[in-house]
């Protein structure tokens, strides 16, 4: 049915335009795709789970109904509306499909219904009692290590051996949490699918979450917050378009936690339009001269270097005319100002760049190349804002269940408010397990699996989060205060305060790619939907209509 | 380890979408479901003999091919992605799992190998998950057991063989194997939503199996 609705996107002209190229079809089509994939996940963890272990069963059974059975009749419903008037015929087969979906719903048990029977084996129905916390069953299994003789025992050993020889230090001890660092990139073990002089051994990529959970038990402290975008966008990127020299200069330093990184791509001018960004870098002897104004600076008050984008060509179309810089955030020309957000927290900053010199050599690919280079770094920012994998039942979701069980004891959770849970913890558990399947492709580029986890993640956090504040009924408007602080790690993934958690979660459908141009990436790149027309291609930047 | 389809499951896919491609295309379904018993005999027999749909999660001492759910779930998507008509639904998955779930050898012996072999079409009447308080009761007389009630829908109920009915009895629930024809089952063919289901009423049934 998807491909029937998308061949009929592709196909089908109005206004002068295939009807996919139009938001308002490709949006709709981008959405199933999500439904799609999650009822495929759903369906084959359940049938996984009827093959190995019968006591999970129950659970695994309700959740695929449940997600699957609203999934097809949403489908079958939106594929006759996006055919229009003939999908509405008898000739057409799509009623044929609304009708299986439907009869499968009436016999088999409505969505609602197998919620409600997943609260019961949950514990989560209004009568439960309130104090019981199990944990629920989990069947998922670990992210899989891919195909090669060097599996995830040989690596577990491996840094058993490593940490033998070099003991976890108390991770307040900044100094001696970064020499372990250091001895744990020198070893390999940093990222273990990098060559062997990048901190890795050329390992499967799917090993990586082996290392960092072997290391997490050992109690080693863990950098990803506090250098987020060293880590997750940083690496990844000169890794992939890096010389050696720069390599061998900043993938150590950056792993240790020596180095903090920041991402200075965003302007006022140019958010989701990040192509038309207006910062100038001219080239001076053996310097560029970088001037403009970058915003949206995540630990830009904490960072050392930074990821930049800049305009080295304005007559020469937008996309061609731009180049990636490793900027020194020490050097002098930068400036850097808090930026108060809606939780009344300065985590974001603006950055000032006024004729910063930047030697050439740190000019990461071509001259003209950055969009290409930079592709890759939104492509591993979209993995790691989306995609954490984590155990059934945590993060946002487990507050939500914990904020519910508060309410139940209280009195103040009805059959509403369990539906509202389920139908969220549903979706959270489907998005999970289409996050492990992406694990499981991951360390290649990254594909778009990072724009479906990061799309269902950020509206989800919204969902949940408003759940939470919901059910703390007028307590929920007892938050306390506003103070600005500027924290020195990043934490898109909530709080534990749920009145502060929802408000930073309205920032989830916009950082890092907002929700409707991340259903522009699946429309176009997954389901190969037409672009819109567009008046600024082929046009010199310097020509071009700007805000 | 992952929980998606492994190589095996793939294969069987490619087998049955090909074998799909060419028996259950748009003017087939169309057919097939103004029909009474909702599906080509001709067509089951071939998918049992050639790629042993039927008997697809059946043991092979009862005469299937012993795959996981797995196998079955991909066949079902198959099926559903090309509206299949058949008591693929009824036979391969209610029936079978029932009676598998049921552990009983005698019961499993008699009747899965005709399922695998595509010769009996199965089907299960339920009354929903609360078998303890299920429409249909079982009682036991001189010449048997006799099931009462009326089952509500049943998948594929007109064209069976054989329905597996989940009653209440003084014992707790059973399922009561009810092998037709039967005149006592009453088949009334619904207004189909591409499905064929029936609603048998079980007025005085003997022959029954626990």
């Amino acid at each position: 049915m998807l491909s029937d609705a998308v061949g009929y996107a592709q196909a089908r002209v109005q206004f002068g335009r295939v009807i996919g190229s139009f938001q308002a079809i490709k949006h709709r089509c981008a959405d199933l795709l999500i439904e799609v994939e999650s009822a495929r996940s759903v369906v084959y963890h359940g049938l996984w789970t009827a093959a190995r272990d019968a006591a999970t069963l129950p659970v695994a059974a309700s959740l695929a109904r449940s997600v699957a059975s609203d999934a097809y009749q949403r489908a079958a419903a939106d594929n006759i509306q996006i055919h229009g008037g003939i999908g509405f015929t008898w000739d057409h087969p799509a009623h044929l499909y609304l009708k299986r979906a439907k009869s499968s719903q009436l016999l088999l048990g409505s969505p609602a219904d197998h919620r409600a029977r997943l609260a019961g084996q949950l514990g989560l129905d209004a009568g439960s009692p309130a104090g019981r916390t199990a944990a629920p069953p989990d069947a998922a299994p670990e992210p899989a290590a891919g195909p090669g003789a060097y599996g995830a025992g040989e690596l577990e050993a491996a840094i058993g051996a490593f940490l033998r020889e070099h003991p976890v230090p108390d991770p307040r001890d900044r100094a001696a949490d970064r020499a372990f660092r250091a001895a744990r990139f020198d070893a390999g073990l940093a990222v273990v699918h990098f060559g062997r002089d990048e901190g890795g051994q050329n390992l499967d990529a799917g090993l990586q979450p082996v290392a960092e959970a072997a290391f997490a038990r050992a109690g080693a402290a863990d950098h990803f917050a506090r250098n987020v975008i060293g880590l997750g966008m940083a690496m990844p990127t000169i890794r992939a378009h890096g010389t050696a020299a720069q390599k061998a200069r900043f993938l150590r330093p950056c792993f240790t936690g020596e180095e903090i990184w920041c991402q200075l791509f965003s302007e006022p001018g140019a958010g989701s339009d990040l192509a038309g960004l207006a910062t100038r870098a001219v080239r001076d002897g053996e310097d560029f001269v970088v001037t403009g104004q970058k915003v949206w600076t995540s630990l830009g008050h904490v960072a050392d270097r930074g990821i930049l984008l800049a305009r080295t060509d304005p007559d020469v179309p937008r996309h061609r005319g731009l180049s990636y810089f490793l900027v020194d955030m020490h050097a002098p020309g930068i400036e850097v100002r808090p930026l108060r957000q809606l939780t009344g927290e300065a985590e974001f900053n603006e950055v000032y760049l006024t004729d910063v010199r930047v030697p050439a050599t740190d000019l990461l690919g071509e001259a003209g190349q950055g969009w290409q280079v930079a592709m890759t770094t939104l492509a591993n920012e979209r993995v790691w804002i989306g995609a954490r994998p984590s155990a059934r039942g945590a993060g946002p979701i487990g507050q939500a269940v914990q904020a519910y069980r508060r309410a139940a004891a209280e009195g103040r959770a009805g059959p509403a408010a369990t539906e509202r849970l389920m139908l969220l913890w549903t979706r959270a558990e489907a998005a999970r397990l289409t996050n492990i399947r992406a694990t499981e492709r991951a360390g290649r580029q990254p594909g778009p699996e990072g724009s479906i986890a990061k799309l269902q993640m950020a509206e989800l956090n919204k969902a949940i989060y408003e759940l939470c504040v919901d059910l703390l009924g007028t307590d929920g408007l007892l938050i306390d205060g506003y103070a600005e602080t500027a924290p020195d790690s990043t934490a898109v993934h909530g709080d534990a305060d749920v009145r502060r958690a929802y408000l930073r979660s309205l920032a989830n459908s916009i950082e890092g790619g907002t929700s409707e141009v991340l259903r522009n990436v699946l429309g176009e790149r997954v389901l190969g939907l037409p672009g819109e027309p567009r008046a600024d291609r082929d046009v010199p930047w310097r020509q071009l209509r700007r805000s | 380890m992952s929980f998606m389809p492994g190589e095996d499951a793939e294969e069987l896919r490619a087998a049955v979408r090909a074998f799909l491609a060419k028996r259950s295309t748009e003017p087939e379904v169309r057919r097939i479901m103004e029909t009474t018993v909702g599906y080509d005999p001709a067509v089951w027999r071939q998918a049992a003999g050639e790629l042993g749909l039927p008997g697809l999660i059946i043991p092979e001492r009862h005469g299937g091919s012993g795959a996981s759910a797995m196998e079955l779930g991909v066949v079902f998507e198959e099926m559903g992605a090309v509206l299949y008509c058949g008591p693929f639904l009824a036979t391969a998955g209610l029936a079978a799992s029932a009676l598998l779930e049921m552990a009983d050898e005698t019961a499993a012996a008699r009747y899965l190998p005709g399922i695998a072999a595509g010769t009996t079409i199965a089907t299960l009447a339920w009354a929903g998950p609360d078998l303890a308080g299920s429409v249909l009761s079982a009682e036991r007389g001189a010449g048997g057991w006799t099931v009462s009630g009326t089952a509500g829908i049943v998948v594929d109920g007109a064209g069976a063989d054989l329905v597996l009915a989940a009653a209440r009895t003084d014992a707790g629930p059973s399922l009561f194997a009810v092998t037709g024809p039967d005149p006592a089952l009453l088949a009334l063919p619904l207004v189909p939503w591409t499905r064929r289901a029936s609603w048998p009423g079980c007025g005085s049934s003997t022959r029954p199996r626990r």
